[in-house]
C-alpha cells in the first residue's frame, strides 16, 4: 500500500477515540467498545492497542509480536482497510475534525476473541499448494552436496512474492475469498506461483495439477484489492495472472520450464573447453601449453 | 456431471469465446448503422428484406456468436452462483441449471435461424 | 472437547456483499475494484438481455415477419423497453471495454508490469502499469460508446 508521507509525519489529534469491535468466545457478545487514549506524535494503532490494554482495559486481547511489520502477526481492520496495526499511524487515520478509529478483527476470517483471529484454514490452504522446493534427486535434496545454479535475472523473477509475511491482509480484502470456501485465496496463490517461477523448483506438474480444480486460481478476477493492501508490495494479483496464464499453456501443453542443475564446487578445475570447429589454429601453438606457459614479465616485476 | 469437465477447460473456452464475441458483436452492432444500408433510422435497419438477407446469408456467423455468447453468459452465471456457496446439492442445481438454461436458449436461437421465411 | 466446542467463534466472512461492494478498500486508490463490481453487475444485466433478445427474435420464426414489425416499433423513442434496451446497451459497452483489458491481464498477463524489488514509494507493479490507466481508458471509452449507441437509436 503506498504511504502517503505528509500524513505519516503529521502530530496526531491530542486524544483519539477508538472504537474497539469486541467479541466475547464465552456468550457469543458483539459489541462496539470506545476507548479515549492520549497519543503523542509517531504513535501507531499498535502502540495505542497496548497501551489501552495496559492503562485502561485489560481483557483487550490482540496479537502482535515484532511491532515493526517482519512478523505479520497484528493484521486488523483500521476505518475499513485492513492493514498492519504496527504499520499505521495513528495520524494517519484520525483528524482532527475527526478524532475517531475503528477496529475491527480481519474480514473472512473466524474471530476467536476480540481482535484475534484463526488462521488455521489460511495456513491449510498455504499447505495445499506444497510451499517447497520439490526435486527429483532426493538424495541432493535431503542431504545437499552441491548447490543449485540460479542467476539474478531468474531470481528477479519471483523474489518479490518470497517476500509474504503470511498476515492475511490480502485475504481479508478479496471479494472472491469472502464468499467463496474453497477459493485458496491471493496469500497461497501468489505462493504458489513463487515456486512454480523457482528454476531450482523441478515438480511444478504437481503443483499446477492441484491448482488447475474448481474454486483455485481461475476464481481470481483481477479485483487487485490484494495488491492494494498488501504491506509488503507482494503484488499477489499480478502473481495470480502470470499463474493462470502459465496454467492454460499448460493444458495446451506449450509449457516448457527451464529448471536449473547443481552447479560443480568452483574449486573443481573445469575441463577446457574445445574450440570450435571454425576457429583457425596458428601454426606452432599449443594451447595446453600457452595455459601453462608463464608471463615473460614476472608480475613482481610490473609491480615494482 | 459438469464436474466431469475439468474447469480448466471451461474457463479456458471462456476467455476464448470473449475474444470472439468482442470482434463478432462489434460486426452484430456495426449491421444496425443506418448509412450502411442507405436507410433513414436505426428502426428501419431492420426492415425485413435486410434482415432476411443479413439471416440467410451470415447465418453461420450468427450461429457462433450465438453459442459464444451464451456460453460466455450462462458460464460466468454459473461460476458467480458457485462461489456464493459451496454445498453439494446447491453446485448440482446450479449446474443442472447451467445446462438447461445454454440448450434452450441455443436450441430457440438455431430455430429463429434455420425457419425463417421470406417476407 | 476441543476449543470450538466449548467456545463460540465468529464467522466475520463478508459473503456476498463484498461482490458488489467495495469493502476493505478505497475506490480512489483501487479501481480495479470498481471494474470488477461492475463488470459482475454488467454481465448478470447482459445475461438477461441475451435471453430476452434471442426469444424476441425468436419471433419471425414462429409468427412471421408482421409480428416482428410490431415488436421492433417498441424501440422507436423513449418508453420503457427502449429504456431497458439503452440500460443494457450501456452494460455491453463497458462489459466489452473492460472485457477486452480483463483479456490482456487475465488470458496473456500482458499490461501487469514486471516483478521488481520493491522500493519506495512501494507501489505495487501491476497497480502502476499500463493496465491502470486502461482502466481510466475503459470508462471514458465506454461511455463514449454508450452516448454513440444512444445517438445512433434515438436520434439519428
Amino acid at each position: 500500500m503506498p504511504i502517503d508521507l505528509k500524513a505519516v509525519t503529521r502530530k496526531p489529534p491530542e486524544t483519539v477515540r477508538f472504537y474497539v469491535k469486541r467479541f466475547d468466545p464465552e456468550t457469543g457478545r458483539v459489541w462496539w467498545q470506545v476507548y479515549e487514549v492520549k497519543t503523542y506524535r509517531g504513535m501507531t494503532i499498535l502502540d495505542a492497542l497496548l497501551k489501552i490494554k495496559s492503562e485502561i482495559d485489560h481483557s483487550l486481547s490482540f496479537r502482535y509480536s515484532c511491532r515493526m511489520g517482519v512478523c505479520g502477526s497484528c493484521g486488523v481492520v483500521v476505518n475499513g482497510e485492513p492493514r498492519l496495526a504496527c504499520q499505521t499511524q495513528v495520524a494517519e487515520k484520525a483528524t482532527v475534525s475527526k478524532p475517531e478509529i475503528r477496529v475491527e478483527p480481519l474480514y473472512n476470517f473466524i474471530v476467536l476473541r476480540d481482535l484475534i483471529t484463526d488462521f488455521t484454514e489460511f495456513f491449510e490452504k498455504h499447505r495445499r499448494i506444497k510451499p517447497y522446493i520439490i526435486r527429483r534427486d532426493l538424495g541432493e535434496r535431503e542431504k545437499p552436496t552441491l548447490e543449485y545454479s540460479q542467476s539474478p535475472e531468474e531470481l528477479s523473477q519471483y523474489y518479490e512474492y518470497s517476500l509474504c509475511i503470511m498476515c492475511g491482509l490480502c485475504d481479508a480484502s478479496c471479494p472472491v475469498y469472502a464468499s467463496d470456501k474453497l477459493f485458496l485465496g491471493p496469500q497461497a496463490l501468489a505462493q504458489a506461483y513463487r515456486f512454480i517461477a523457482d528454476t531450482r523448483d523441478e515438480m511444478w506438474a504437481l503443483r499446477l495439477e492441484e491448482l488447475d480444480k474448481e474454486g483455485s486460481t481461475y476464481k481470481c478476477h483481477f479485483a487487485a484489492s490484494c495488491s492494494y493492501v498488501c504491506p509488503k508490495v507482494v503484488d499477489p494479483a499480478a502473481a495470480i495472472q502470470r499463474l493462470r496464464s502459465i496454467l492454460f499453456k499448460y493444458k495446451l501443453r506449450l509449457y516448457r520450464k527451464k529448471v536449473s542443475n547443481v552447479v560443480p564446487p568452483m574449486e573443481v578445475k573445469a575441463k577446457p573447453t574445445p574450440l570450435p570447429p571454425e576457429a583457425t589454429v596458428i601454426e606452432n601453438v599449443s594451447l595446453e601449453k600457452l595455459e601453462e606457459e608463464k608471463p615473460l614479465i614476472p608480475i613482481d616485476k610490473l609491480i615494482e | 456431471m459438469m464436474s466431469m469437465v475439468r474447469p480448466g477447460y471451461l474457463s479456458l473456452i471462456q476467455y476464448v469465446s470473449a475474444i470472439i464475441l468482442i470482434f463478432l458483436i462489434s460486426w452484430h452492432l456495426i449491421l444496425r448503422f443506418p448509412p450502411l444500408h442507405g436507410v433513414e433510422s436505426f428502426i428501419d435497419t431492420m426492415k425485413p428484406e435486410i434482415l432476411y438477407e443479413e439471416i440467410t446469408v451470415y447465418g453461420v456467423l450468427l450461429v457462433l456468436l450465438l453459442v459464444a455468447a451464451v456460453f460466455h453468459g450462462v458460464n460466468g452465471i454459473r461460476s458467480m452462483l458457485l462461489e456464493w456457496s459451496s454445498n453439494k446439492y446447491w453446485t448440482l442445481i446450479v449446474n443442472l441449471l447451467a445446462i438447461i438454461v445454454f440448450l434452450v436458449l441455443i436450441v430457440v436461437g438455431i430455430h429463429t435461424v434455420l425457419y425463417v421465411t421470406p417476407p | 472437547m476441543t476449543i470450538k466446542s466449548r467456545f463460540k467463534v465468529l464467522d466475520n466472512r463478508l459473503g456476498v456483499k463484498a461482490s458488489f461492494l467495495p469493502i476493505g478498500v478505497t475506490i480512489a486508490g483501487n479501481p480495479e475494484r470498481l471494474a470488477f463490481i461492475l463488470h459482475r453487475i454488467t454481465g448478470i444485466i447482459l445475461v438477461g438481455f441475451i435471453a430476452a433478445h434471442i426469444i424476441s427474435t425468436n419471433t419471425l420464426a414462429r409468427e412471421g415477419w408482421e409480428a416482428w414489425i410490431e415488436e421492433v416499433r417498441n424501440l422507436e423513442g423513449l418508453n420503457p423497453i427502449s429504456l431497458l434496451f439503452i440500460i443494457a446497451m450501456g452494460a455491453l459497452s463497458f462489459h466489452s471495454i473492460n472485457g477486452i483489458r480483463l483479456i490482456m491481464v487475465e488470458f496473456l498477463s500482458l499490461w501487469i508490469g514486471r516483478p521488481e524489488k520493491p522500493k519506495p514509494p512501494y507501489d505495487p507493479p501491476s497497480l502502476k502499469s499500463f493496465q491502470r490507466k486502461a482502466i481510466y481508458a475503459t470508462f471514458i471509452l465506454a461511455l463514449i460508446a454508450w452516448v454513440a449507441i444512444i445517438y445512433v437509436m434515438l436520434i439519428w
